[in-house]
């Protein structure tokens, strides 16, 4: 952990040189270092996240904002690192601190009018979400019941679930493609990762949970219905955060309504503790959100999201089946486990509802997800993979892959 | 014994030969030695095999067995129909020289041979429903042959009757022929598995021994007779055979006198003294009887109407199968209370088609000359033939007395075997009406074979640049023609001459027929004329087959599409959910307004529901 | 490793189509052809033979476990054989679609192998989540195809088939879900395993999302305009081996948790019901390929029928169906197919006479429609054995006979007819039509489709299914 802090501390007192020189350099090297923590500690999750970072430095002139990427890829590590090494959850409030300052300055980086509008959407409602959560959380460690109630809005605030989900939108569509990728790669993990340490941490009051599962339920409902109809591939990407979100918010919350389940779940003949596959599939579901959209939005040459991409991308299209949920690549998982989880707790209706809810949200989710892949592929101009659709599309791919090996082998 | 699958195949073997030359001849000549071959073969068998079993495996699962049954049926009935065949063949090779689809004729041809042969010889009923899907595909194919419907070849003239077309090209009566027997087959299809189901075998031996089958009643007996009972055109299924005349007559002549339509009686006749066991048999002869006998009544009546060369002959080819089919019946009922006279009775009826078959091979091949020769397939438009085509003249005579039944022809012999069976029938059980009918059918029976061949070769309008036909054209059918009386002669002695009041109906007919076509010809009847309208226009049968039926089909069919497939499923899915969801997508999306206020708004009330919520 | 192997190797040789097509879509398509040899002979000996081929451990979750025993060897045979020929008849004709679209058919060959292969797969892998794996890929290969070389509107079909294949893989996912909840890892039908206990959520779940694959009666809408609107090699593949997937998950899976044996009896009203409604509704249309499309749904009402029968004879029935209809369906769309290149219509209005244009097209189509109506060729052996199944389950109940009959009597109306309006009466053209690689596969095709009905071939195809089927623990 003290390493992590060093970092921060160091970037800090980089911040002057990175008025003179691309500091997309310090970015580069800023996650080289947090690649080799991750690695020496054992957190491949880390490893995979800080990747990202690396191949966005490497793509793209950042100016004095490399060290905003630092930042907010440093704020991400230090969260999963936290939930991983059970550190305090103060260290996980603070990256998410630092990762909403770093992200708004990588969403008004190209200092446009609409970068700026949605930049600061994104601040007021991220910083709302993060007092609300530090609130919560300290009034719930006070001992006061409904403290985890405020924390689970902040979280809703944080996450943009639907109906505090109108920020997103803009956000994604306004704020400049790096702003968009470091929100999705980093600030939503980061959140994504304080929110599985709390949950750790804490027991919440079953009927917090199931306001929040109803809320989750009813948010990827809004935003897959609403994606039906979104023109440009920024909002379409926004849309399909939200019921991203809304599905890790839902793992969550089932297990806080119902419960540590008596039964373990089974997945594929292994035995996991309902608690640790919710997690699992908060983790997935970052990380495959984060990893696609990334990759999406980090081959978008434009000044903002809000159109029709100018350029080719083949791989990218590997990114938005993923986001769909197609098997083998990764954001098929997710959705598997928390399909496993729902089933993992007694009461058949209730399961079959559930289960029934998530098929019908995953095949609506299908014709926007098909537009985005025909506004990819089709898009006028050459090929213009780079390094950070590559390095997405490859992960995906591969993680998709071997994830039920790794499985099978680990647990 | 297993040469008999050279008999059978041999035909078809050269068929598939005859595809991968391009020659016409070489397709001809191919496809007729092989049926010569097989004829050879067959007589080979008739004289020298021992009856009995014959056969390997095909699918276990099914109780499929490539297995033939030589025996006093099959062995007879394999060399008839492999001779007709071959003279046919040799036959066609003059007939459908220059003819614009060789390939497709001449692979058929064989086709069609062997699937009879199939059935002639099959033990095995899957095994015979091989040949039996076969002979049924062959003869859509052969009956549409001239595909491009050109007018000489159609049936019927081009005018309507109630609004439906009242001509028939050849490739409406194919598909006419095909619908009917599909009618047929699927539930002969299902007779089948149903005996396969319940009594665990489909070979002719083991049904005859099961038990399992006499306790199934009567039911499945009548599906499987539906499909002898269409493919042999019996009332009300006679309605293809006579739009099959679009075919080149060769075919007709294979169709009517050797395969096919010959096809189902025989599997009656062979299906008899099994069915004969099972309970209730007694309604299944019954039916089988009394089809058999209205059709033999309402084909004569419109052959005798009929107005082209071909459909004359047709009727008659119906009203014959209706006396076997009949006679058949009978011997089953005869059977139910004398088990031993049994199988004299059903060798009347077998003998019935052999008589019946050799008469007809000749008649149509011959008027096949005259249709060539004449260039008209109209009864009218050509006359006083005898002038120019003497051979022919003669040969048909000879074979149309046969087939009318005049003494001592074949004809007269066989068709009074058969019709024996169903007036001692009639009288066991009863049935007045029966012996008046057949004497009306007896009497009518001459007047319409003197009316063909009067209007033909006697009388009517002098034809011009008429030849006789090509020897190897008149060598088949005169020789048939021949065989009529010797064959005539030799059923006499071997068999026996039978002599009953039905001759007096006959010769009766056969005066009355001479005096109104032969020798005082150009009787008219005002009075008559309805009459004659409603068996010129074939009992009106062809409204509800071309009319009625086909516009309930696609009327229903239409209904279901408009108002389910486009309506509902379409509709629903396609328009109606998509809307839906195109909606509710713009309405979720004009929350986004840009507006911070509003979103701050939205903040609030979420906060507000979640709280309502959590009180609830 | 061997059959992973060749499953997987279509789909790593179509990455080589894709630099191959952008020369020669001839290469491209000998290439793909090739590539599924080592599928099909490994079908071919296990479905002749009769001897089963099986890989991985079986023990816990192996998720590389392939099994093929001669039942699904006979799906994966013709997935083979099918995608073999139609590979090759692909090249003339993708030539000519890619021409009009004026790009190359580079995007049609690299995904052909891993929809072919996923195909495949879907039927020889043993684990259910593999099955599930497969069957997305061949979904998002054809989806391409469609997306790239289809007719129409055909972003909006592109759409329409995701969303609907979509739907019906989802929900048999999720009935695969409640399997494994309950410990059962593979395909029951290939590891033998007795019957699993009722399980009617399971049951329902795989049920309705095979049945929208199969397009059955009320789910069947997608399939009339993805089948008509694909690129006709696609349809010719789509049509006969695709959608048939259905019937074998529901008799390889659904079948061991059916909840009560009274639900087949509905399951059987409902698959004659599908074939008759397809069977009309083809004799209505006047598009050649979207009749042949309801001609597809009234055969997967013959299949579902097999299935829903529920004894030995209606299981081998359904897999001899899958072969039958596979073979005769892709003759039909690759004739469809062969009058788009040269005649330039799908209309059937506009035909008539086509046989002087070019008869050996119109005896394969004939062929073809024989496959379907169940008339001397491999049609008919499974026509037989499914009557028998119907026999079987109906006894002496007579009545239920008469809607079989009809059954067979729609589809000989409508074979027929198409027959007659195609390529009988007055001619229209006085030339020929060509002769290319895609009429000799289609002709090849025909033929296969005879030859197998002749034994020996029909003898150990059909006895060594229903062996294997008759010995399945299914029944125990």
């Amino acid at each position: 952990m003290i390493y992590l802090v060093y970092l921060i501390l160091a970037l800090s007192l980089a911040a002057p040189l990175a008025l003179r020189f691309d500091s997309r350099y310090i970015a580069a090297a800023t996650s080289l270092v947090l690649l080799l923590i991750s690695a020496a500690a054992g957190v491949p999750v880390g490893v995979v996240v800080s990747l990202v970072a690396l191949a966005l430095s490497l793509d793209w002139r950042l100016g004095p904002f490399g060290l905003a990427l630092s930042f907010a890829v440093t704020a991400a590590v230090t969260a999963i690192y936290v939930y991983y090494k059970s550190e305090p959850v103060v260290y996980g409030l603070v990256a998410l601190a630092l990762s909403t300052a770093a992200v708004y300055g990588l969403l008004a980086m190209d200092r446009e009018k609409e970068n700026v509008e949605g930049a600061v959407k994104y601040l007021l409602f991220s910083g709302v979400g993060k007092v609300l959560i530090v609130v919560g959380y300290v009034l719930a460690v006070l001992g006061w019941h409904p403290g985890l109630y405020v924390t689970v809005l902040g979280f809703m605030f944080e996450l943009g679930i639907a109906p505090f989900h109108a920020w997103v939108v803009d956000a994604y569509a306004l704020g400049s493609p790096r702003g968009a990728a470091a929100l999705v790669a980093f600030s939503k993990v980061t959140a994504l990762f304080v929110l599985l340490t709390i949950f750790k941490s804490l027991k919440a009051p079953s009927d917090v949970g199931l306001v929040a599962l109803i809320i989750a339920l009813a948010s990827m409902l809004v935003a897959n219905v609403a994606g039906l109809g979104a023109k440009t591939l920024g909002r379409i990407m926004a849309y399909s955060s939200i019921s991203h979100m809304s599905y890790a918010l839902a793992a969550v919350s089932l297990v806080w309504w119902r419960g540590v389940s008596s039964s373990p779940a089974d997945v594929f003949g292994v035995f996991i503790s309902t608690v640790d596959l919710a997690a699992l599939v908060v983790v997935l579901e970052a990380l495959a959100s984060g990893l696609a959209k990334a990759g999406v939005f980090g081959y978008m040459p434009t000044r903002l999201s809000d159109l029709l991409p100018p350029r080719k991308s083949v791989l990218n299209v590997l990114n938005i089946f993923s986001l769909l949920g197609l098997p083998p690549l990764l954001g098929f998982w997710p959705k598997l486990f928390l399909i496993l989880l729902i089933l993992a707790y007694p009461g058949a209706p209730l399961a079959a509802f559930l289960v029934a809810w998530i098929v019908l949200n995953s095949a609506l989710a299908t014709p926007y997800y098909l537009r985005a892949i025909r506004m990819v592929a089709e898009a006028p101009g050459r090929v213009a993979d780079n390094i950070t659709s590559s390095y997405t599309a490859f992960a995906t791919t591969i993680v998709g892959l071997t994830l039920p090996f790794v499985i099978y082998a680990f647990l | 014994m297993e040469v008999v699958l050279l008999a059978i195949f041999f035909p078809l073997i050269t068929s598939i030969l005859s595809l991968f030359s391009a020659s016409e001849k070489f397709k001809a000549w191919a496809v007729t030695a092989g049926t010569f071959i097989s004829a050879l073969i067959a007589t080979y068998l008739f004289l020298n095999a021992s009856p009995g079993l014959y056969g390997w495996d095909w699918i276990t699962a099914i109780g499929a067995r490539i297995e033939v049954r030589l025996d006093n049926f099959s062995l007879p009935m394999g060399m008839l129909v492999a001779w007709l065949v071959a003279a046919i063949s040799l036959y066609s090779v003059k007939y459908m020289e220059g003819d614009y689809r060789p390939g497709w004729y001449w692979f058929f041809f064989g086709f069609f041979a062997s699937s009879m042969l199939i059935i002639v010889y099959a033990e095995n009923l899957w095994f015979l429903l091989v040949g039996w899907e076969g002979v049924g595909l062959a003869s859509w194919a052969l009956i549409g042959h001239w595909y491009r419907d050109e007018f000489e070849y159609w049936v019927g003239r081009e005018e309507r009757v109630a609004g439906v077309p009242y001509w028939w090209t050849p490739s409406k009566a194919g598909l006419r022929a095909i619908l009917t027997v599909r009618f047929g087959d699927a539930f002969f299809l299902v007779a089948i598995a149903l005996f396969y189901a319940l009594a665990g075998t489909v070979s002719l031996t083991g049904l005859k021994a099961s038990e399992a089958l006499r306790a199934l009643g009567v039911v499945p007996l009548l599906f499987f007779a539906l499909g002898p009972l269409t493919k042999s055109a019996q009332f009300p299924f006679h309605e293809w055979l006579l739009t099959a005349m679009t075919g080149p007559t060769s075919v007709s002549a294979l169709i009517h006198a050797a395969t096919m339509v010959k096809a189902g009686v025989y599997v009656l006749i062979v299906t008899t003294p099994i069915f004969l066991l099972v309970r209730g048999a007694e309604l299944y002869f019954l039916v089988v009887m009394s089809l058999g006998v209205v059709t033999a009544l309402a084909a004569t009546l419109i052959a005798l109407t009929a107005m082209e060369f071909k459909l004359v002959l047709a009727g008659s080819t119906a009203a014959n199968l209706g006396i076997i089919a009949a006679a058949t019946g009978a011997a089953g009922l005869l059977g139910l209370h004398d088990e031993h006279l049994l199988s004299t009775l059903l060798f009347f009826a077998f003998l019935h088609i052999v008589g019946h078959a050799v008469s007809k091979a000749s008649l149509f091949m011959g008027f096949g000359a005259v249709i060539h020769e004449a260039g008209t397939r109209f009864i009218g438009e050509v006359g006083r033939l005898w002038r120019h085509m003497k051979i022919t003249g003669v040969a048909m005579a000879l074979s149309m007395l046969s087939l009318v039944g005049i003494p001592p022809f074949v004809g007269y012999i066989t068709k009074d075997l058969a019709l024996e069976n169903v007036f001692e029938a009639g009288h066991a059980y009863h049935i007045e009406l029966l012996a008046p009918v057949l004497y009306l059918l007896l009497f009518i029976t001459p007047i319409y074979g003197l009316r063909l061949l009067g209007l033909t070769f006697v009388h009517g309008k002098e034809a011009e640049e008429v030849h006789e036909a090509p020897a190897l054209m008149w060598i088949p059918y005169t020789a048939l023609a021949i065989a009529t009386i010797v064959l005539g002669a030799y059923f006499a002695v071997a068999v026996k001459f039978p002599l009953t009041e039905a001759l007096v109906s006959v010769l009766a007919g056969f005066l009355t027929g001479f005096i109104l076509y032969i020798w005082l010809p150009g009787f008219r009847s005002e009075v008559l004329s309805p009459l004659w309208n409603f068996l010129y226009r074939r009992f009106y049968l062809p409204v509800l087959y071309d009319g009625v039926l086909p516009l309930l089909y696609t009327g229903f069919a239409k209904f279901i599409y408009v108002v389910f497939d486009k309506g509902l499923f379409d509709g629903l899915y396609h328009n109606v959910l998509p809307g839906a969801f195109d909606a509710l997508s713009r309405l979720a999306r004009r929350l986004i307004t840009g507006d911070i206020n509003i979103y701050v708004l939205y903040g609030m009330v979420g906060i507000l529901i979640t709280l309502l919520l959590l009180l609830l | 490793m061997i059959i992973l192997a060749s499953v997987l190797l279509p789909m790593a040789l179509s990455l080589l189509a894709y630099p191959l097509a952008k020369r020669s879509s001839y290469l491209a398509g000998y290439l793909s052809a090739g590539a599924l040899i080592p599928l099909l002979a490994l079908s071919a000996y296990v479905v002749f033979s009769g001897n089963p081929l099986s890989e991985g451990s079986f023990h816990t979750f192996d998720l590389l476990a392939f099994r093929i025993i001669p039942f699904n060897g006979v799906f994966i045979f013709t997935v083979a054989l099918v995608g073999a020929l139609v590979a090759l008849y692909s090249s003339p004709y993708m030539e000519h679609r890619a021409h009009e679209l004026g790009g190359d058919t580079a995007i049609f060959y690299l995904t052909y192998g891993f929809f072919v292969g996923g195909l495949a797969g879907a039927f020889a892998a043993a684990n259910l989540i593999m099955v599930y794996v497969f069957i997305e890929v061949a979904l998002i290969a054809s989806l391409f195809q469609i997306l790239y070389y289809g007719y129409g509107d055909r972003v909006r079909i592109t759409i329409m088939y995701l969303v609907w294949s979509h739907v019906g893989a989802l929900l048999v996912l999720a009935g695969f879900v409640l399997l494994y909840l309950k410990g059962v890892y593979y395909v029951p039908l290939l590891i033998d395993s007795g019957p699993l206990g009722a399980d009617s959520v399971a049951f329902l779940l795989i049920l309705l999302g095979s049945l929208v694959k199969m397009a059955a009666l009320g789910v069947h809408m997608w399939l009339p305009y993805v089948h008509a609107e694909a690129p006709t090699p696609l349809s010719a593949l789509l049509s006969p081996v695709l959608v048939g997937i259905g019937g074998y998950l529901i008799a390889a899976t659904a079948m061991y948790v059916l909840p009560e044996a009274g639900w087949t009896r509905w399951l059987v009203y409902y698959a004659i019901a599908t074939a008759i409604y397809g069977g009309l509704m083809a004799f209505l249309q006047k598009d050649l390929k979207r009749l042949f499309a309801y001609s597809t749904v009234s055969q997967m009402g013959y299949l579902l029928l097999g299935v829903a029968l529920f004894n030995p004879f209606g299981y081998t029935a359904a897999a001899l169906l899958y072969l039958s209809h596979g073979l005769g369906k892709a003759v039909l769309f690759m004739t469809a197919g062969y009058f788009i290149m040269h005649l330039h219509t799908r209309d059937v209005e506009k035909m008539g006479g086509l046989y002087g244009w070019r008869p050996e097209l119109a005896g394969a189509a004939v062929v073809g429609f024989l496959n379907l109506a169940g008339i001397l060729s491999v049609g008919m052996i499974s026509e037989i054995t499914l009557t028998v199944s119907f026999a079987k389950y109906f006894g002496t109940e007579y009545l239920a006979y008469i809607p079989y009959a009809v059954v067979l009597l729609v589809t000989g109306i409508y074979a027929f007819n198409t027959i007659r309006v195609v390529f009988f009466g007055p001619p229209r053209r006085e030339d020929k039509g060509p002769v290319d690689l895609a009429l000799v596969a289609l002709v090849v095709t025909a033929l296969i489709s005879l030859l197998l009905f002749l034994p020996p071939l029909s003898t150990s195809l059909v006895d060594n299914v229903y062996n294997t089927v008759v010995g399945a623990g299914l029944w125990r």
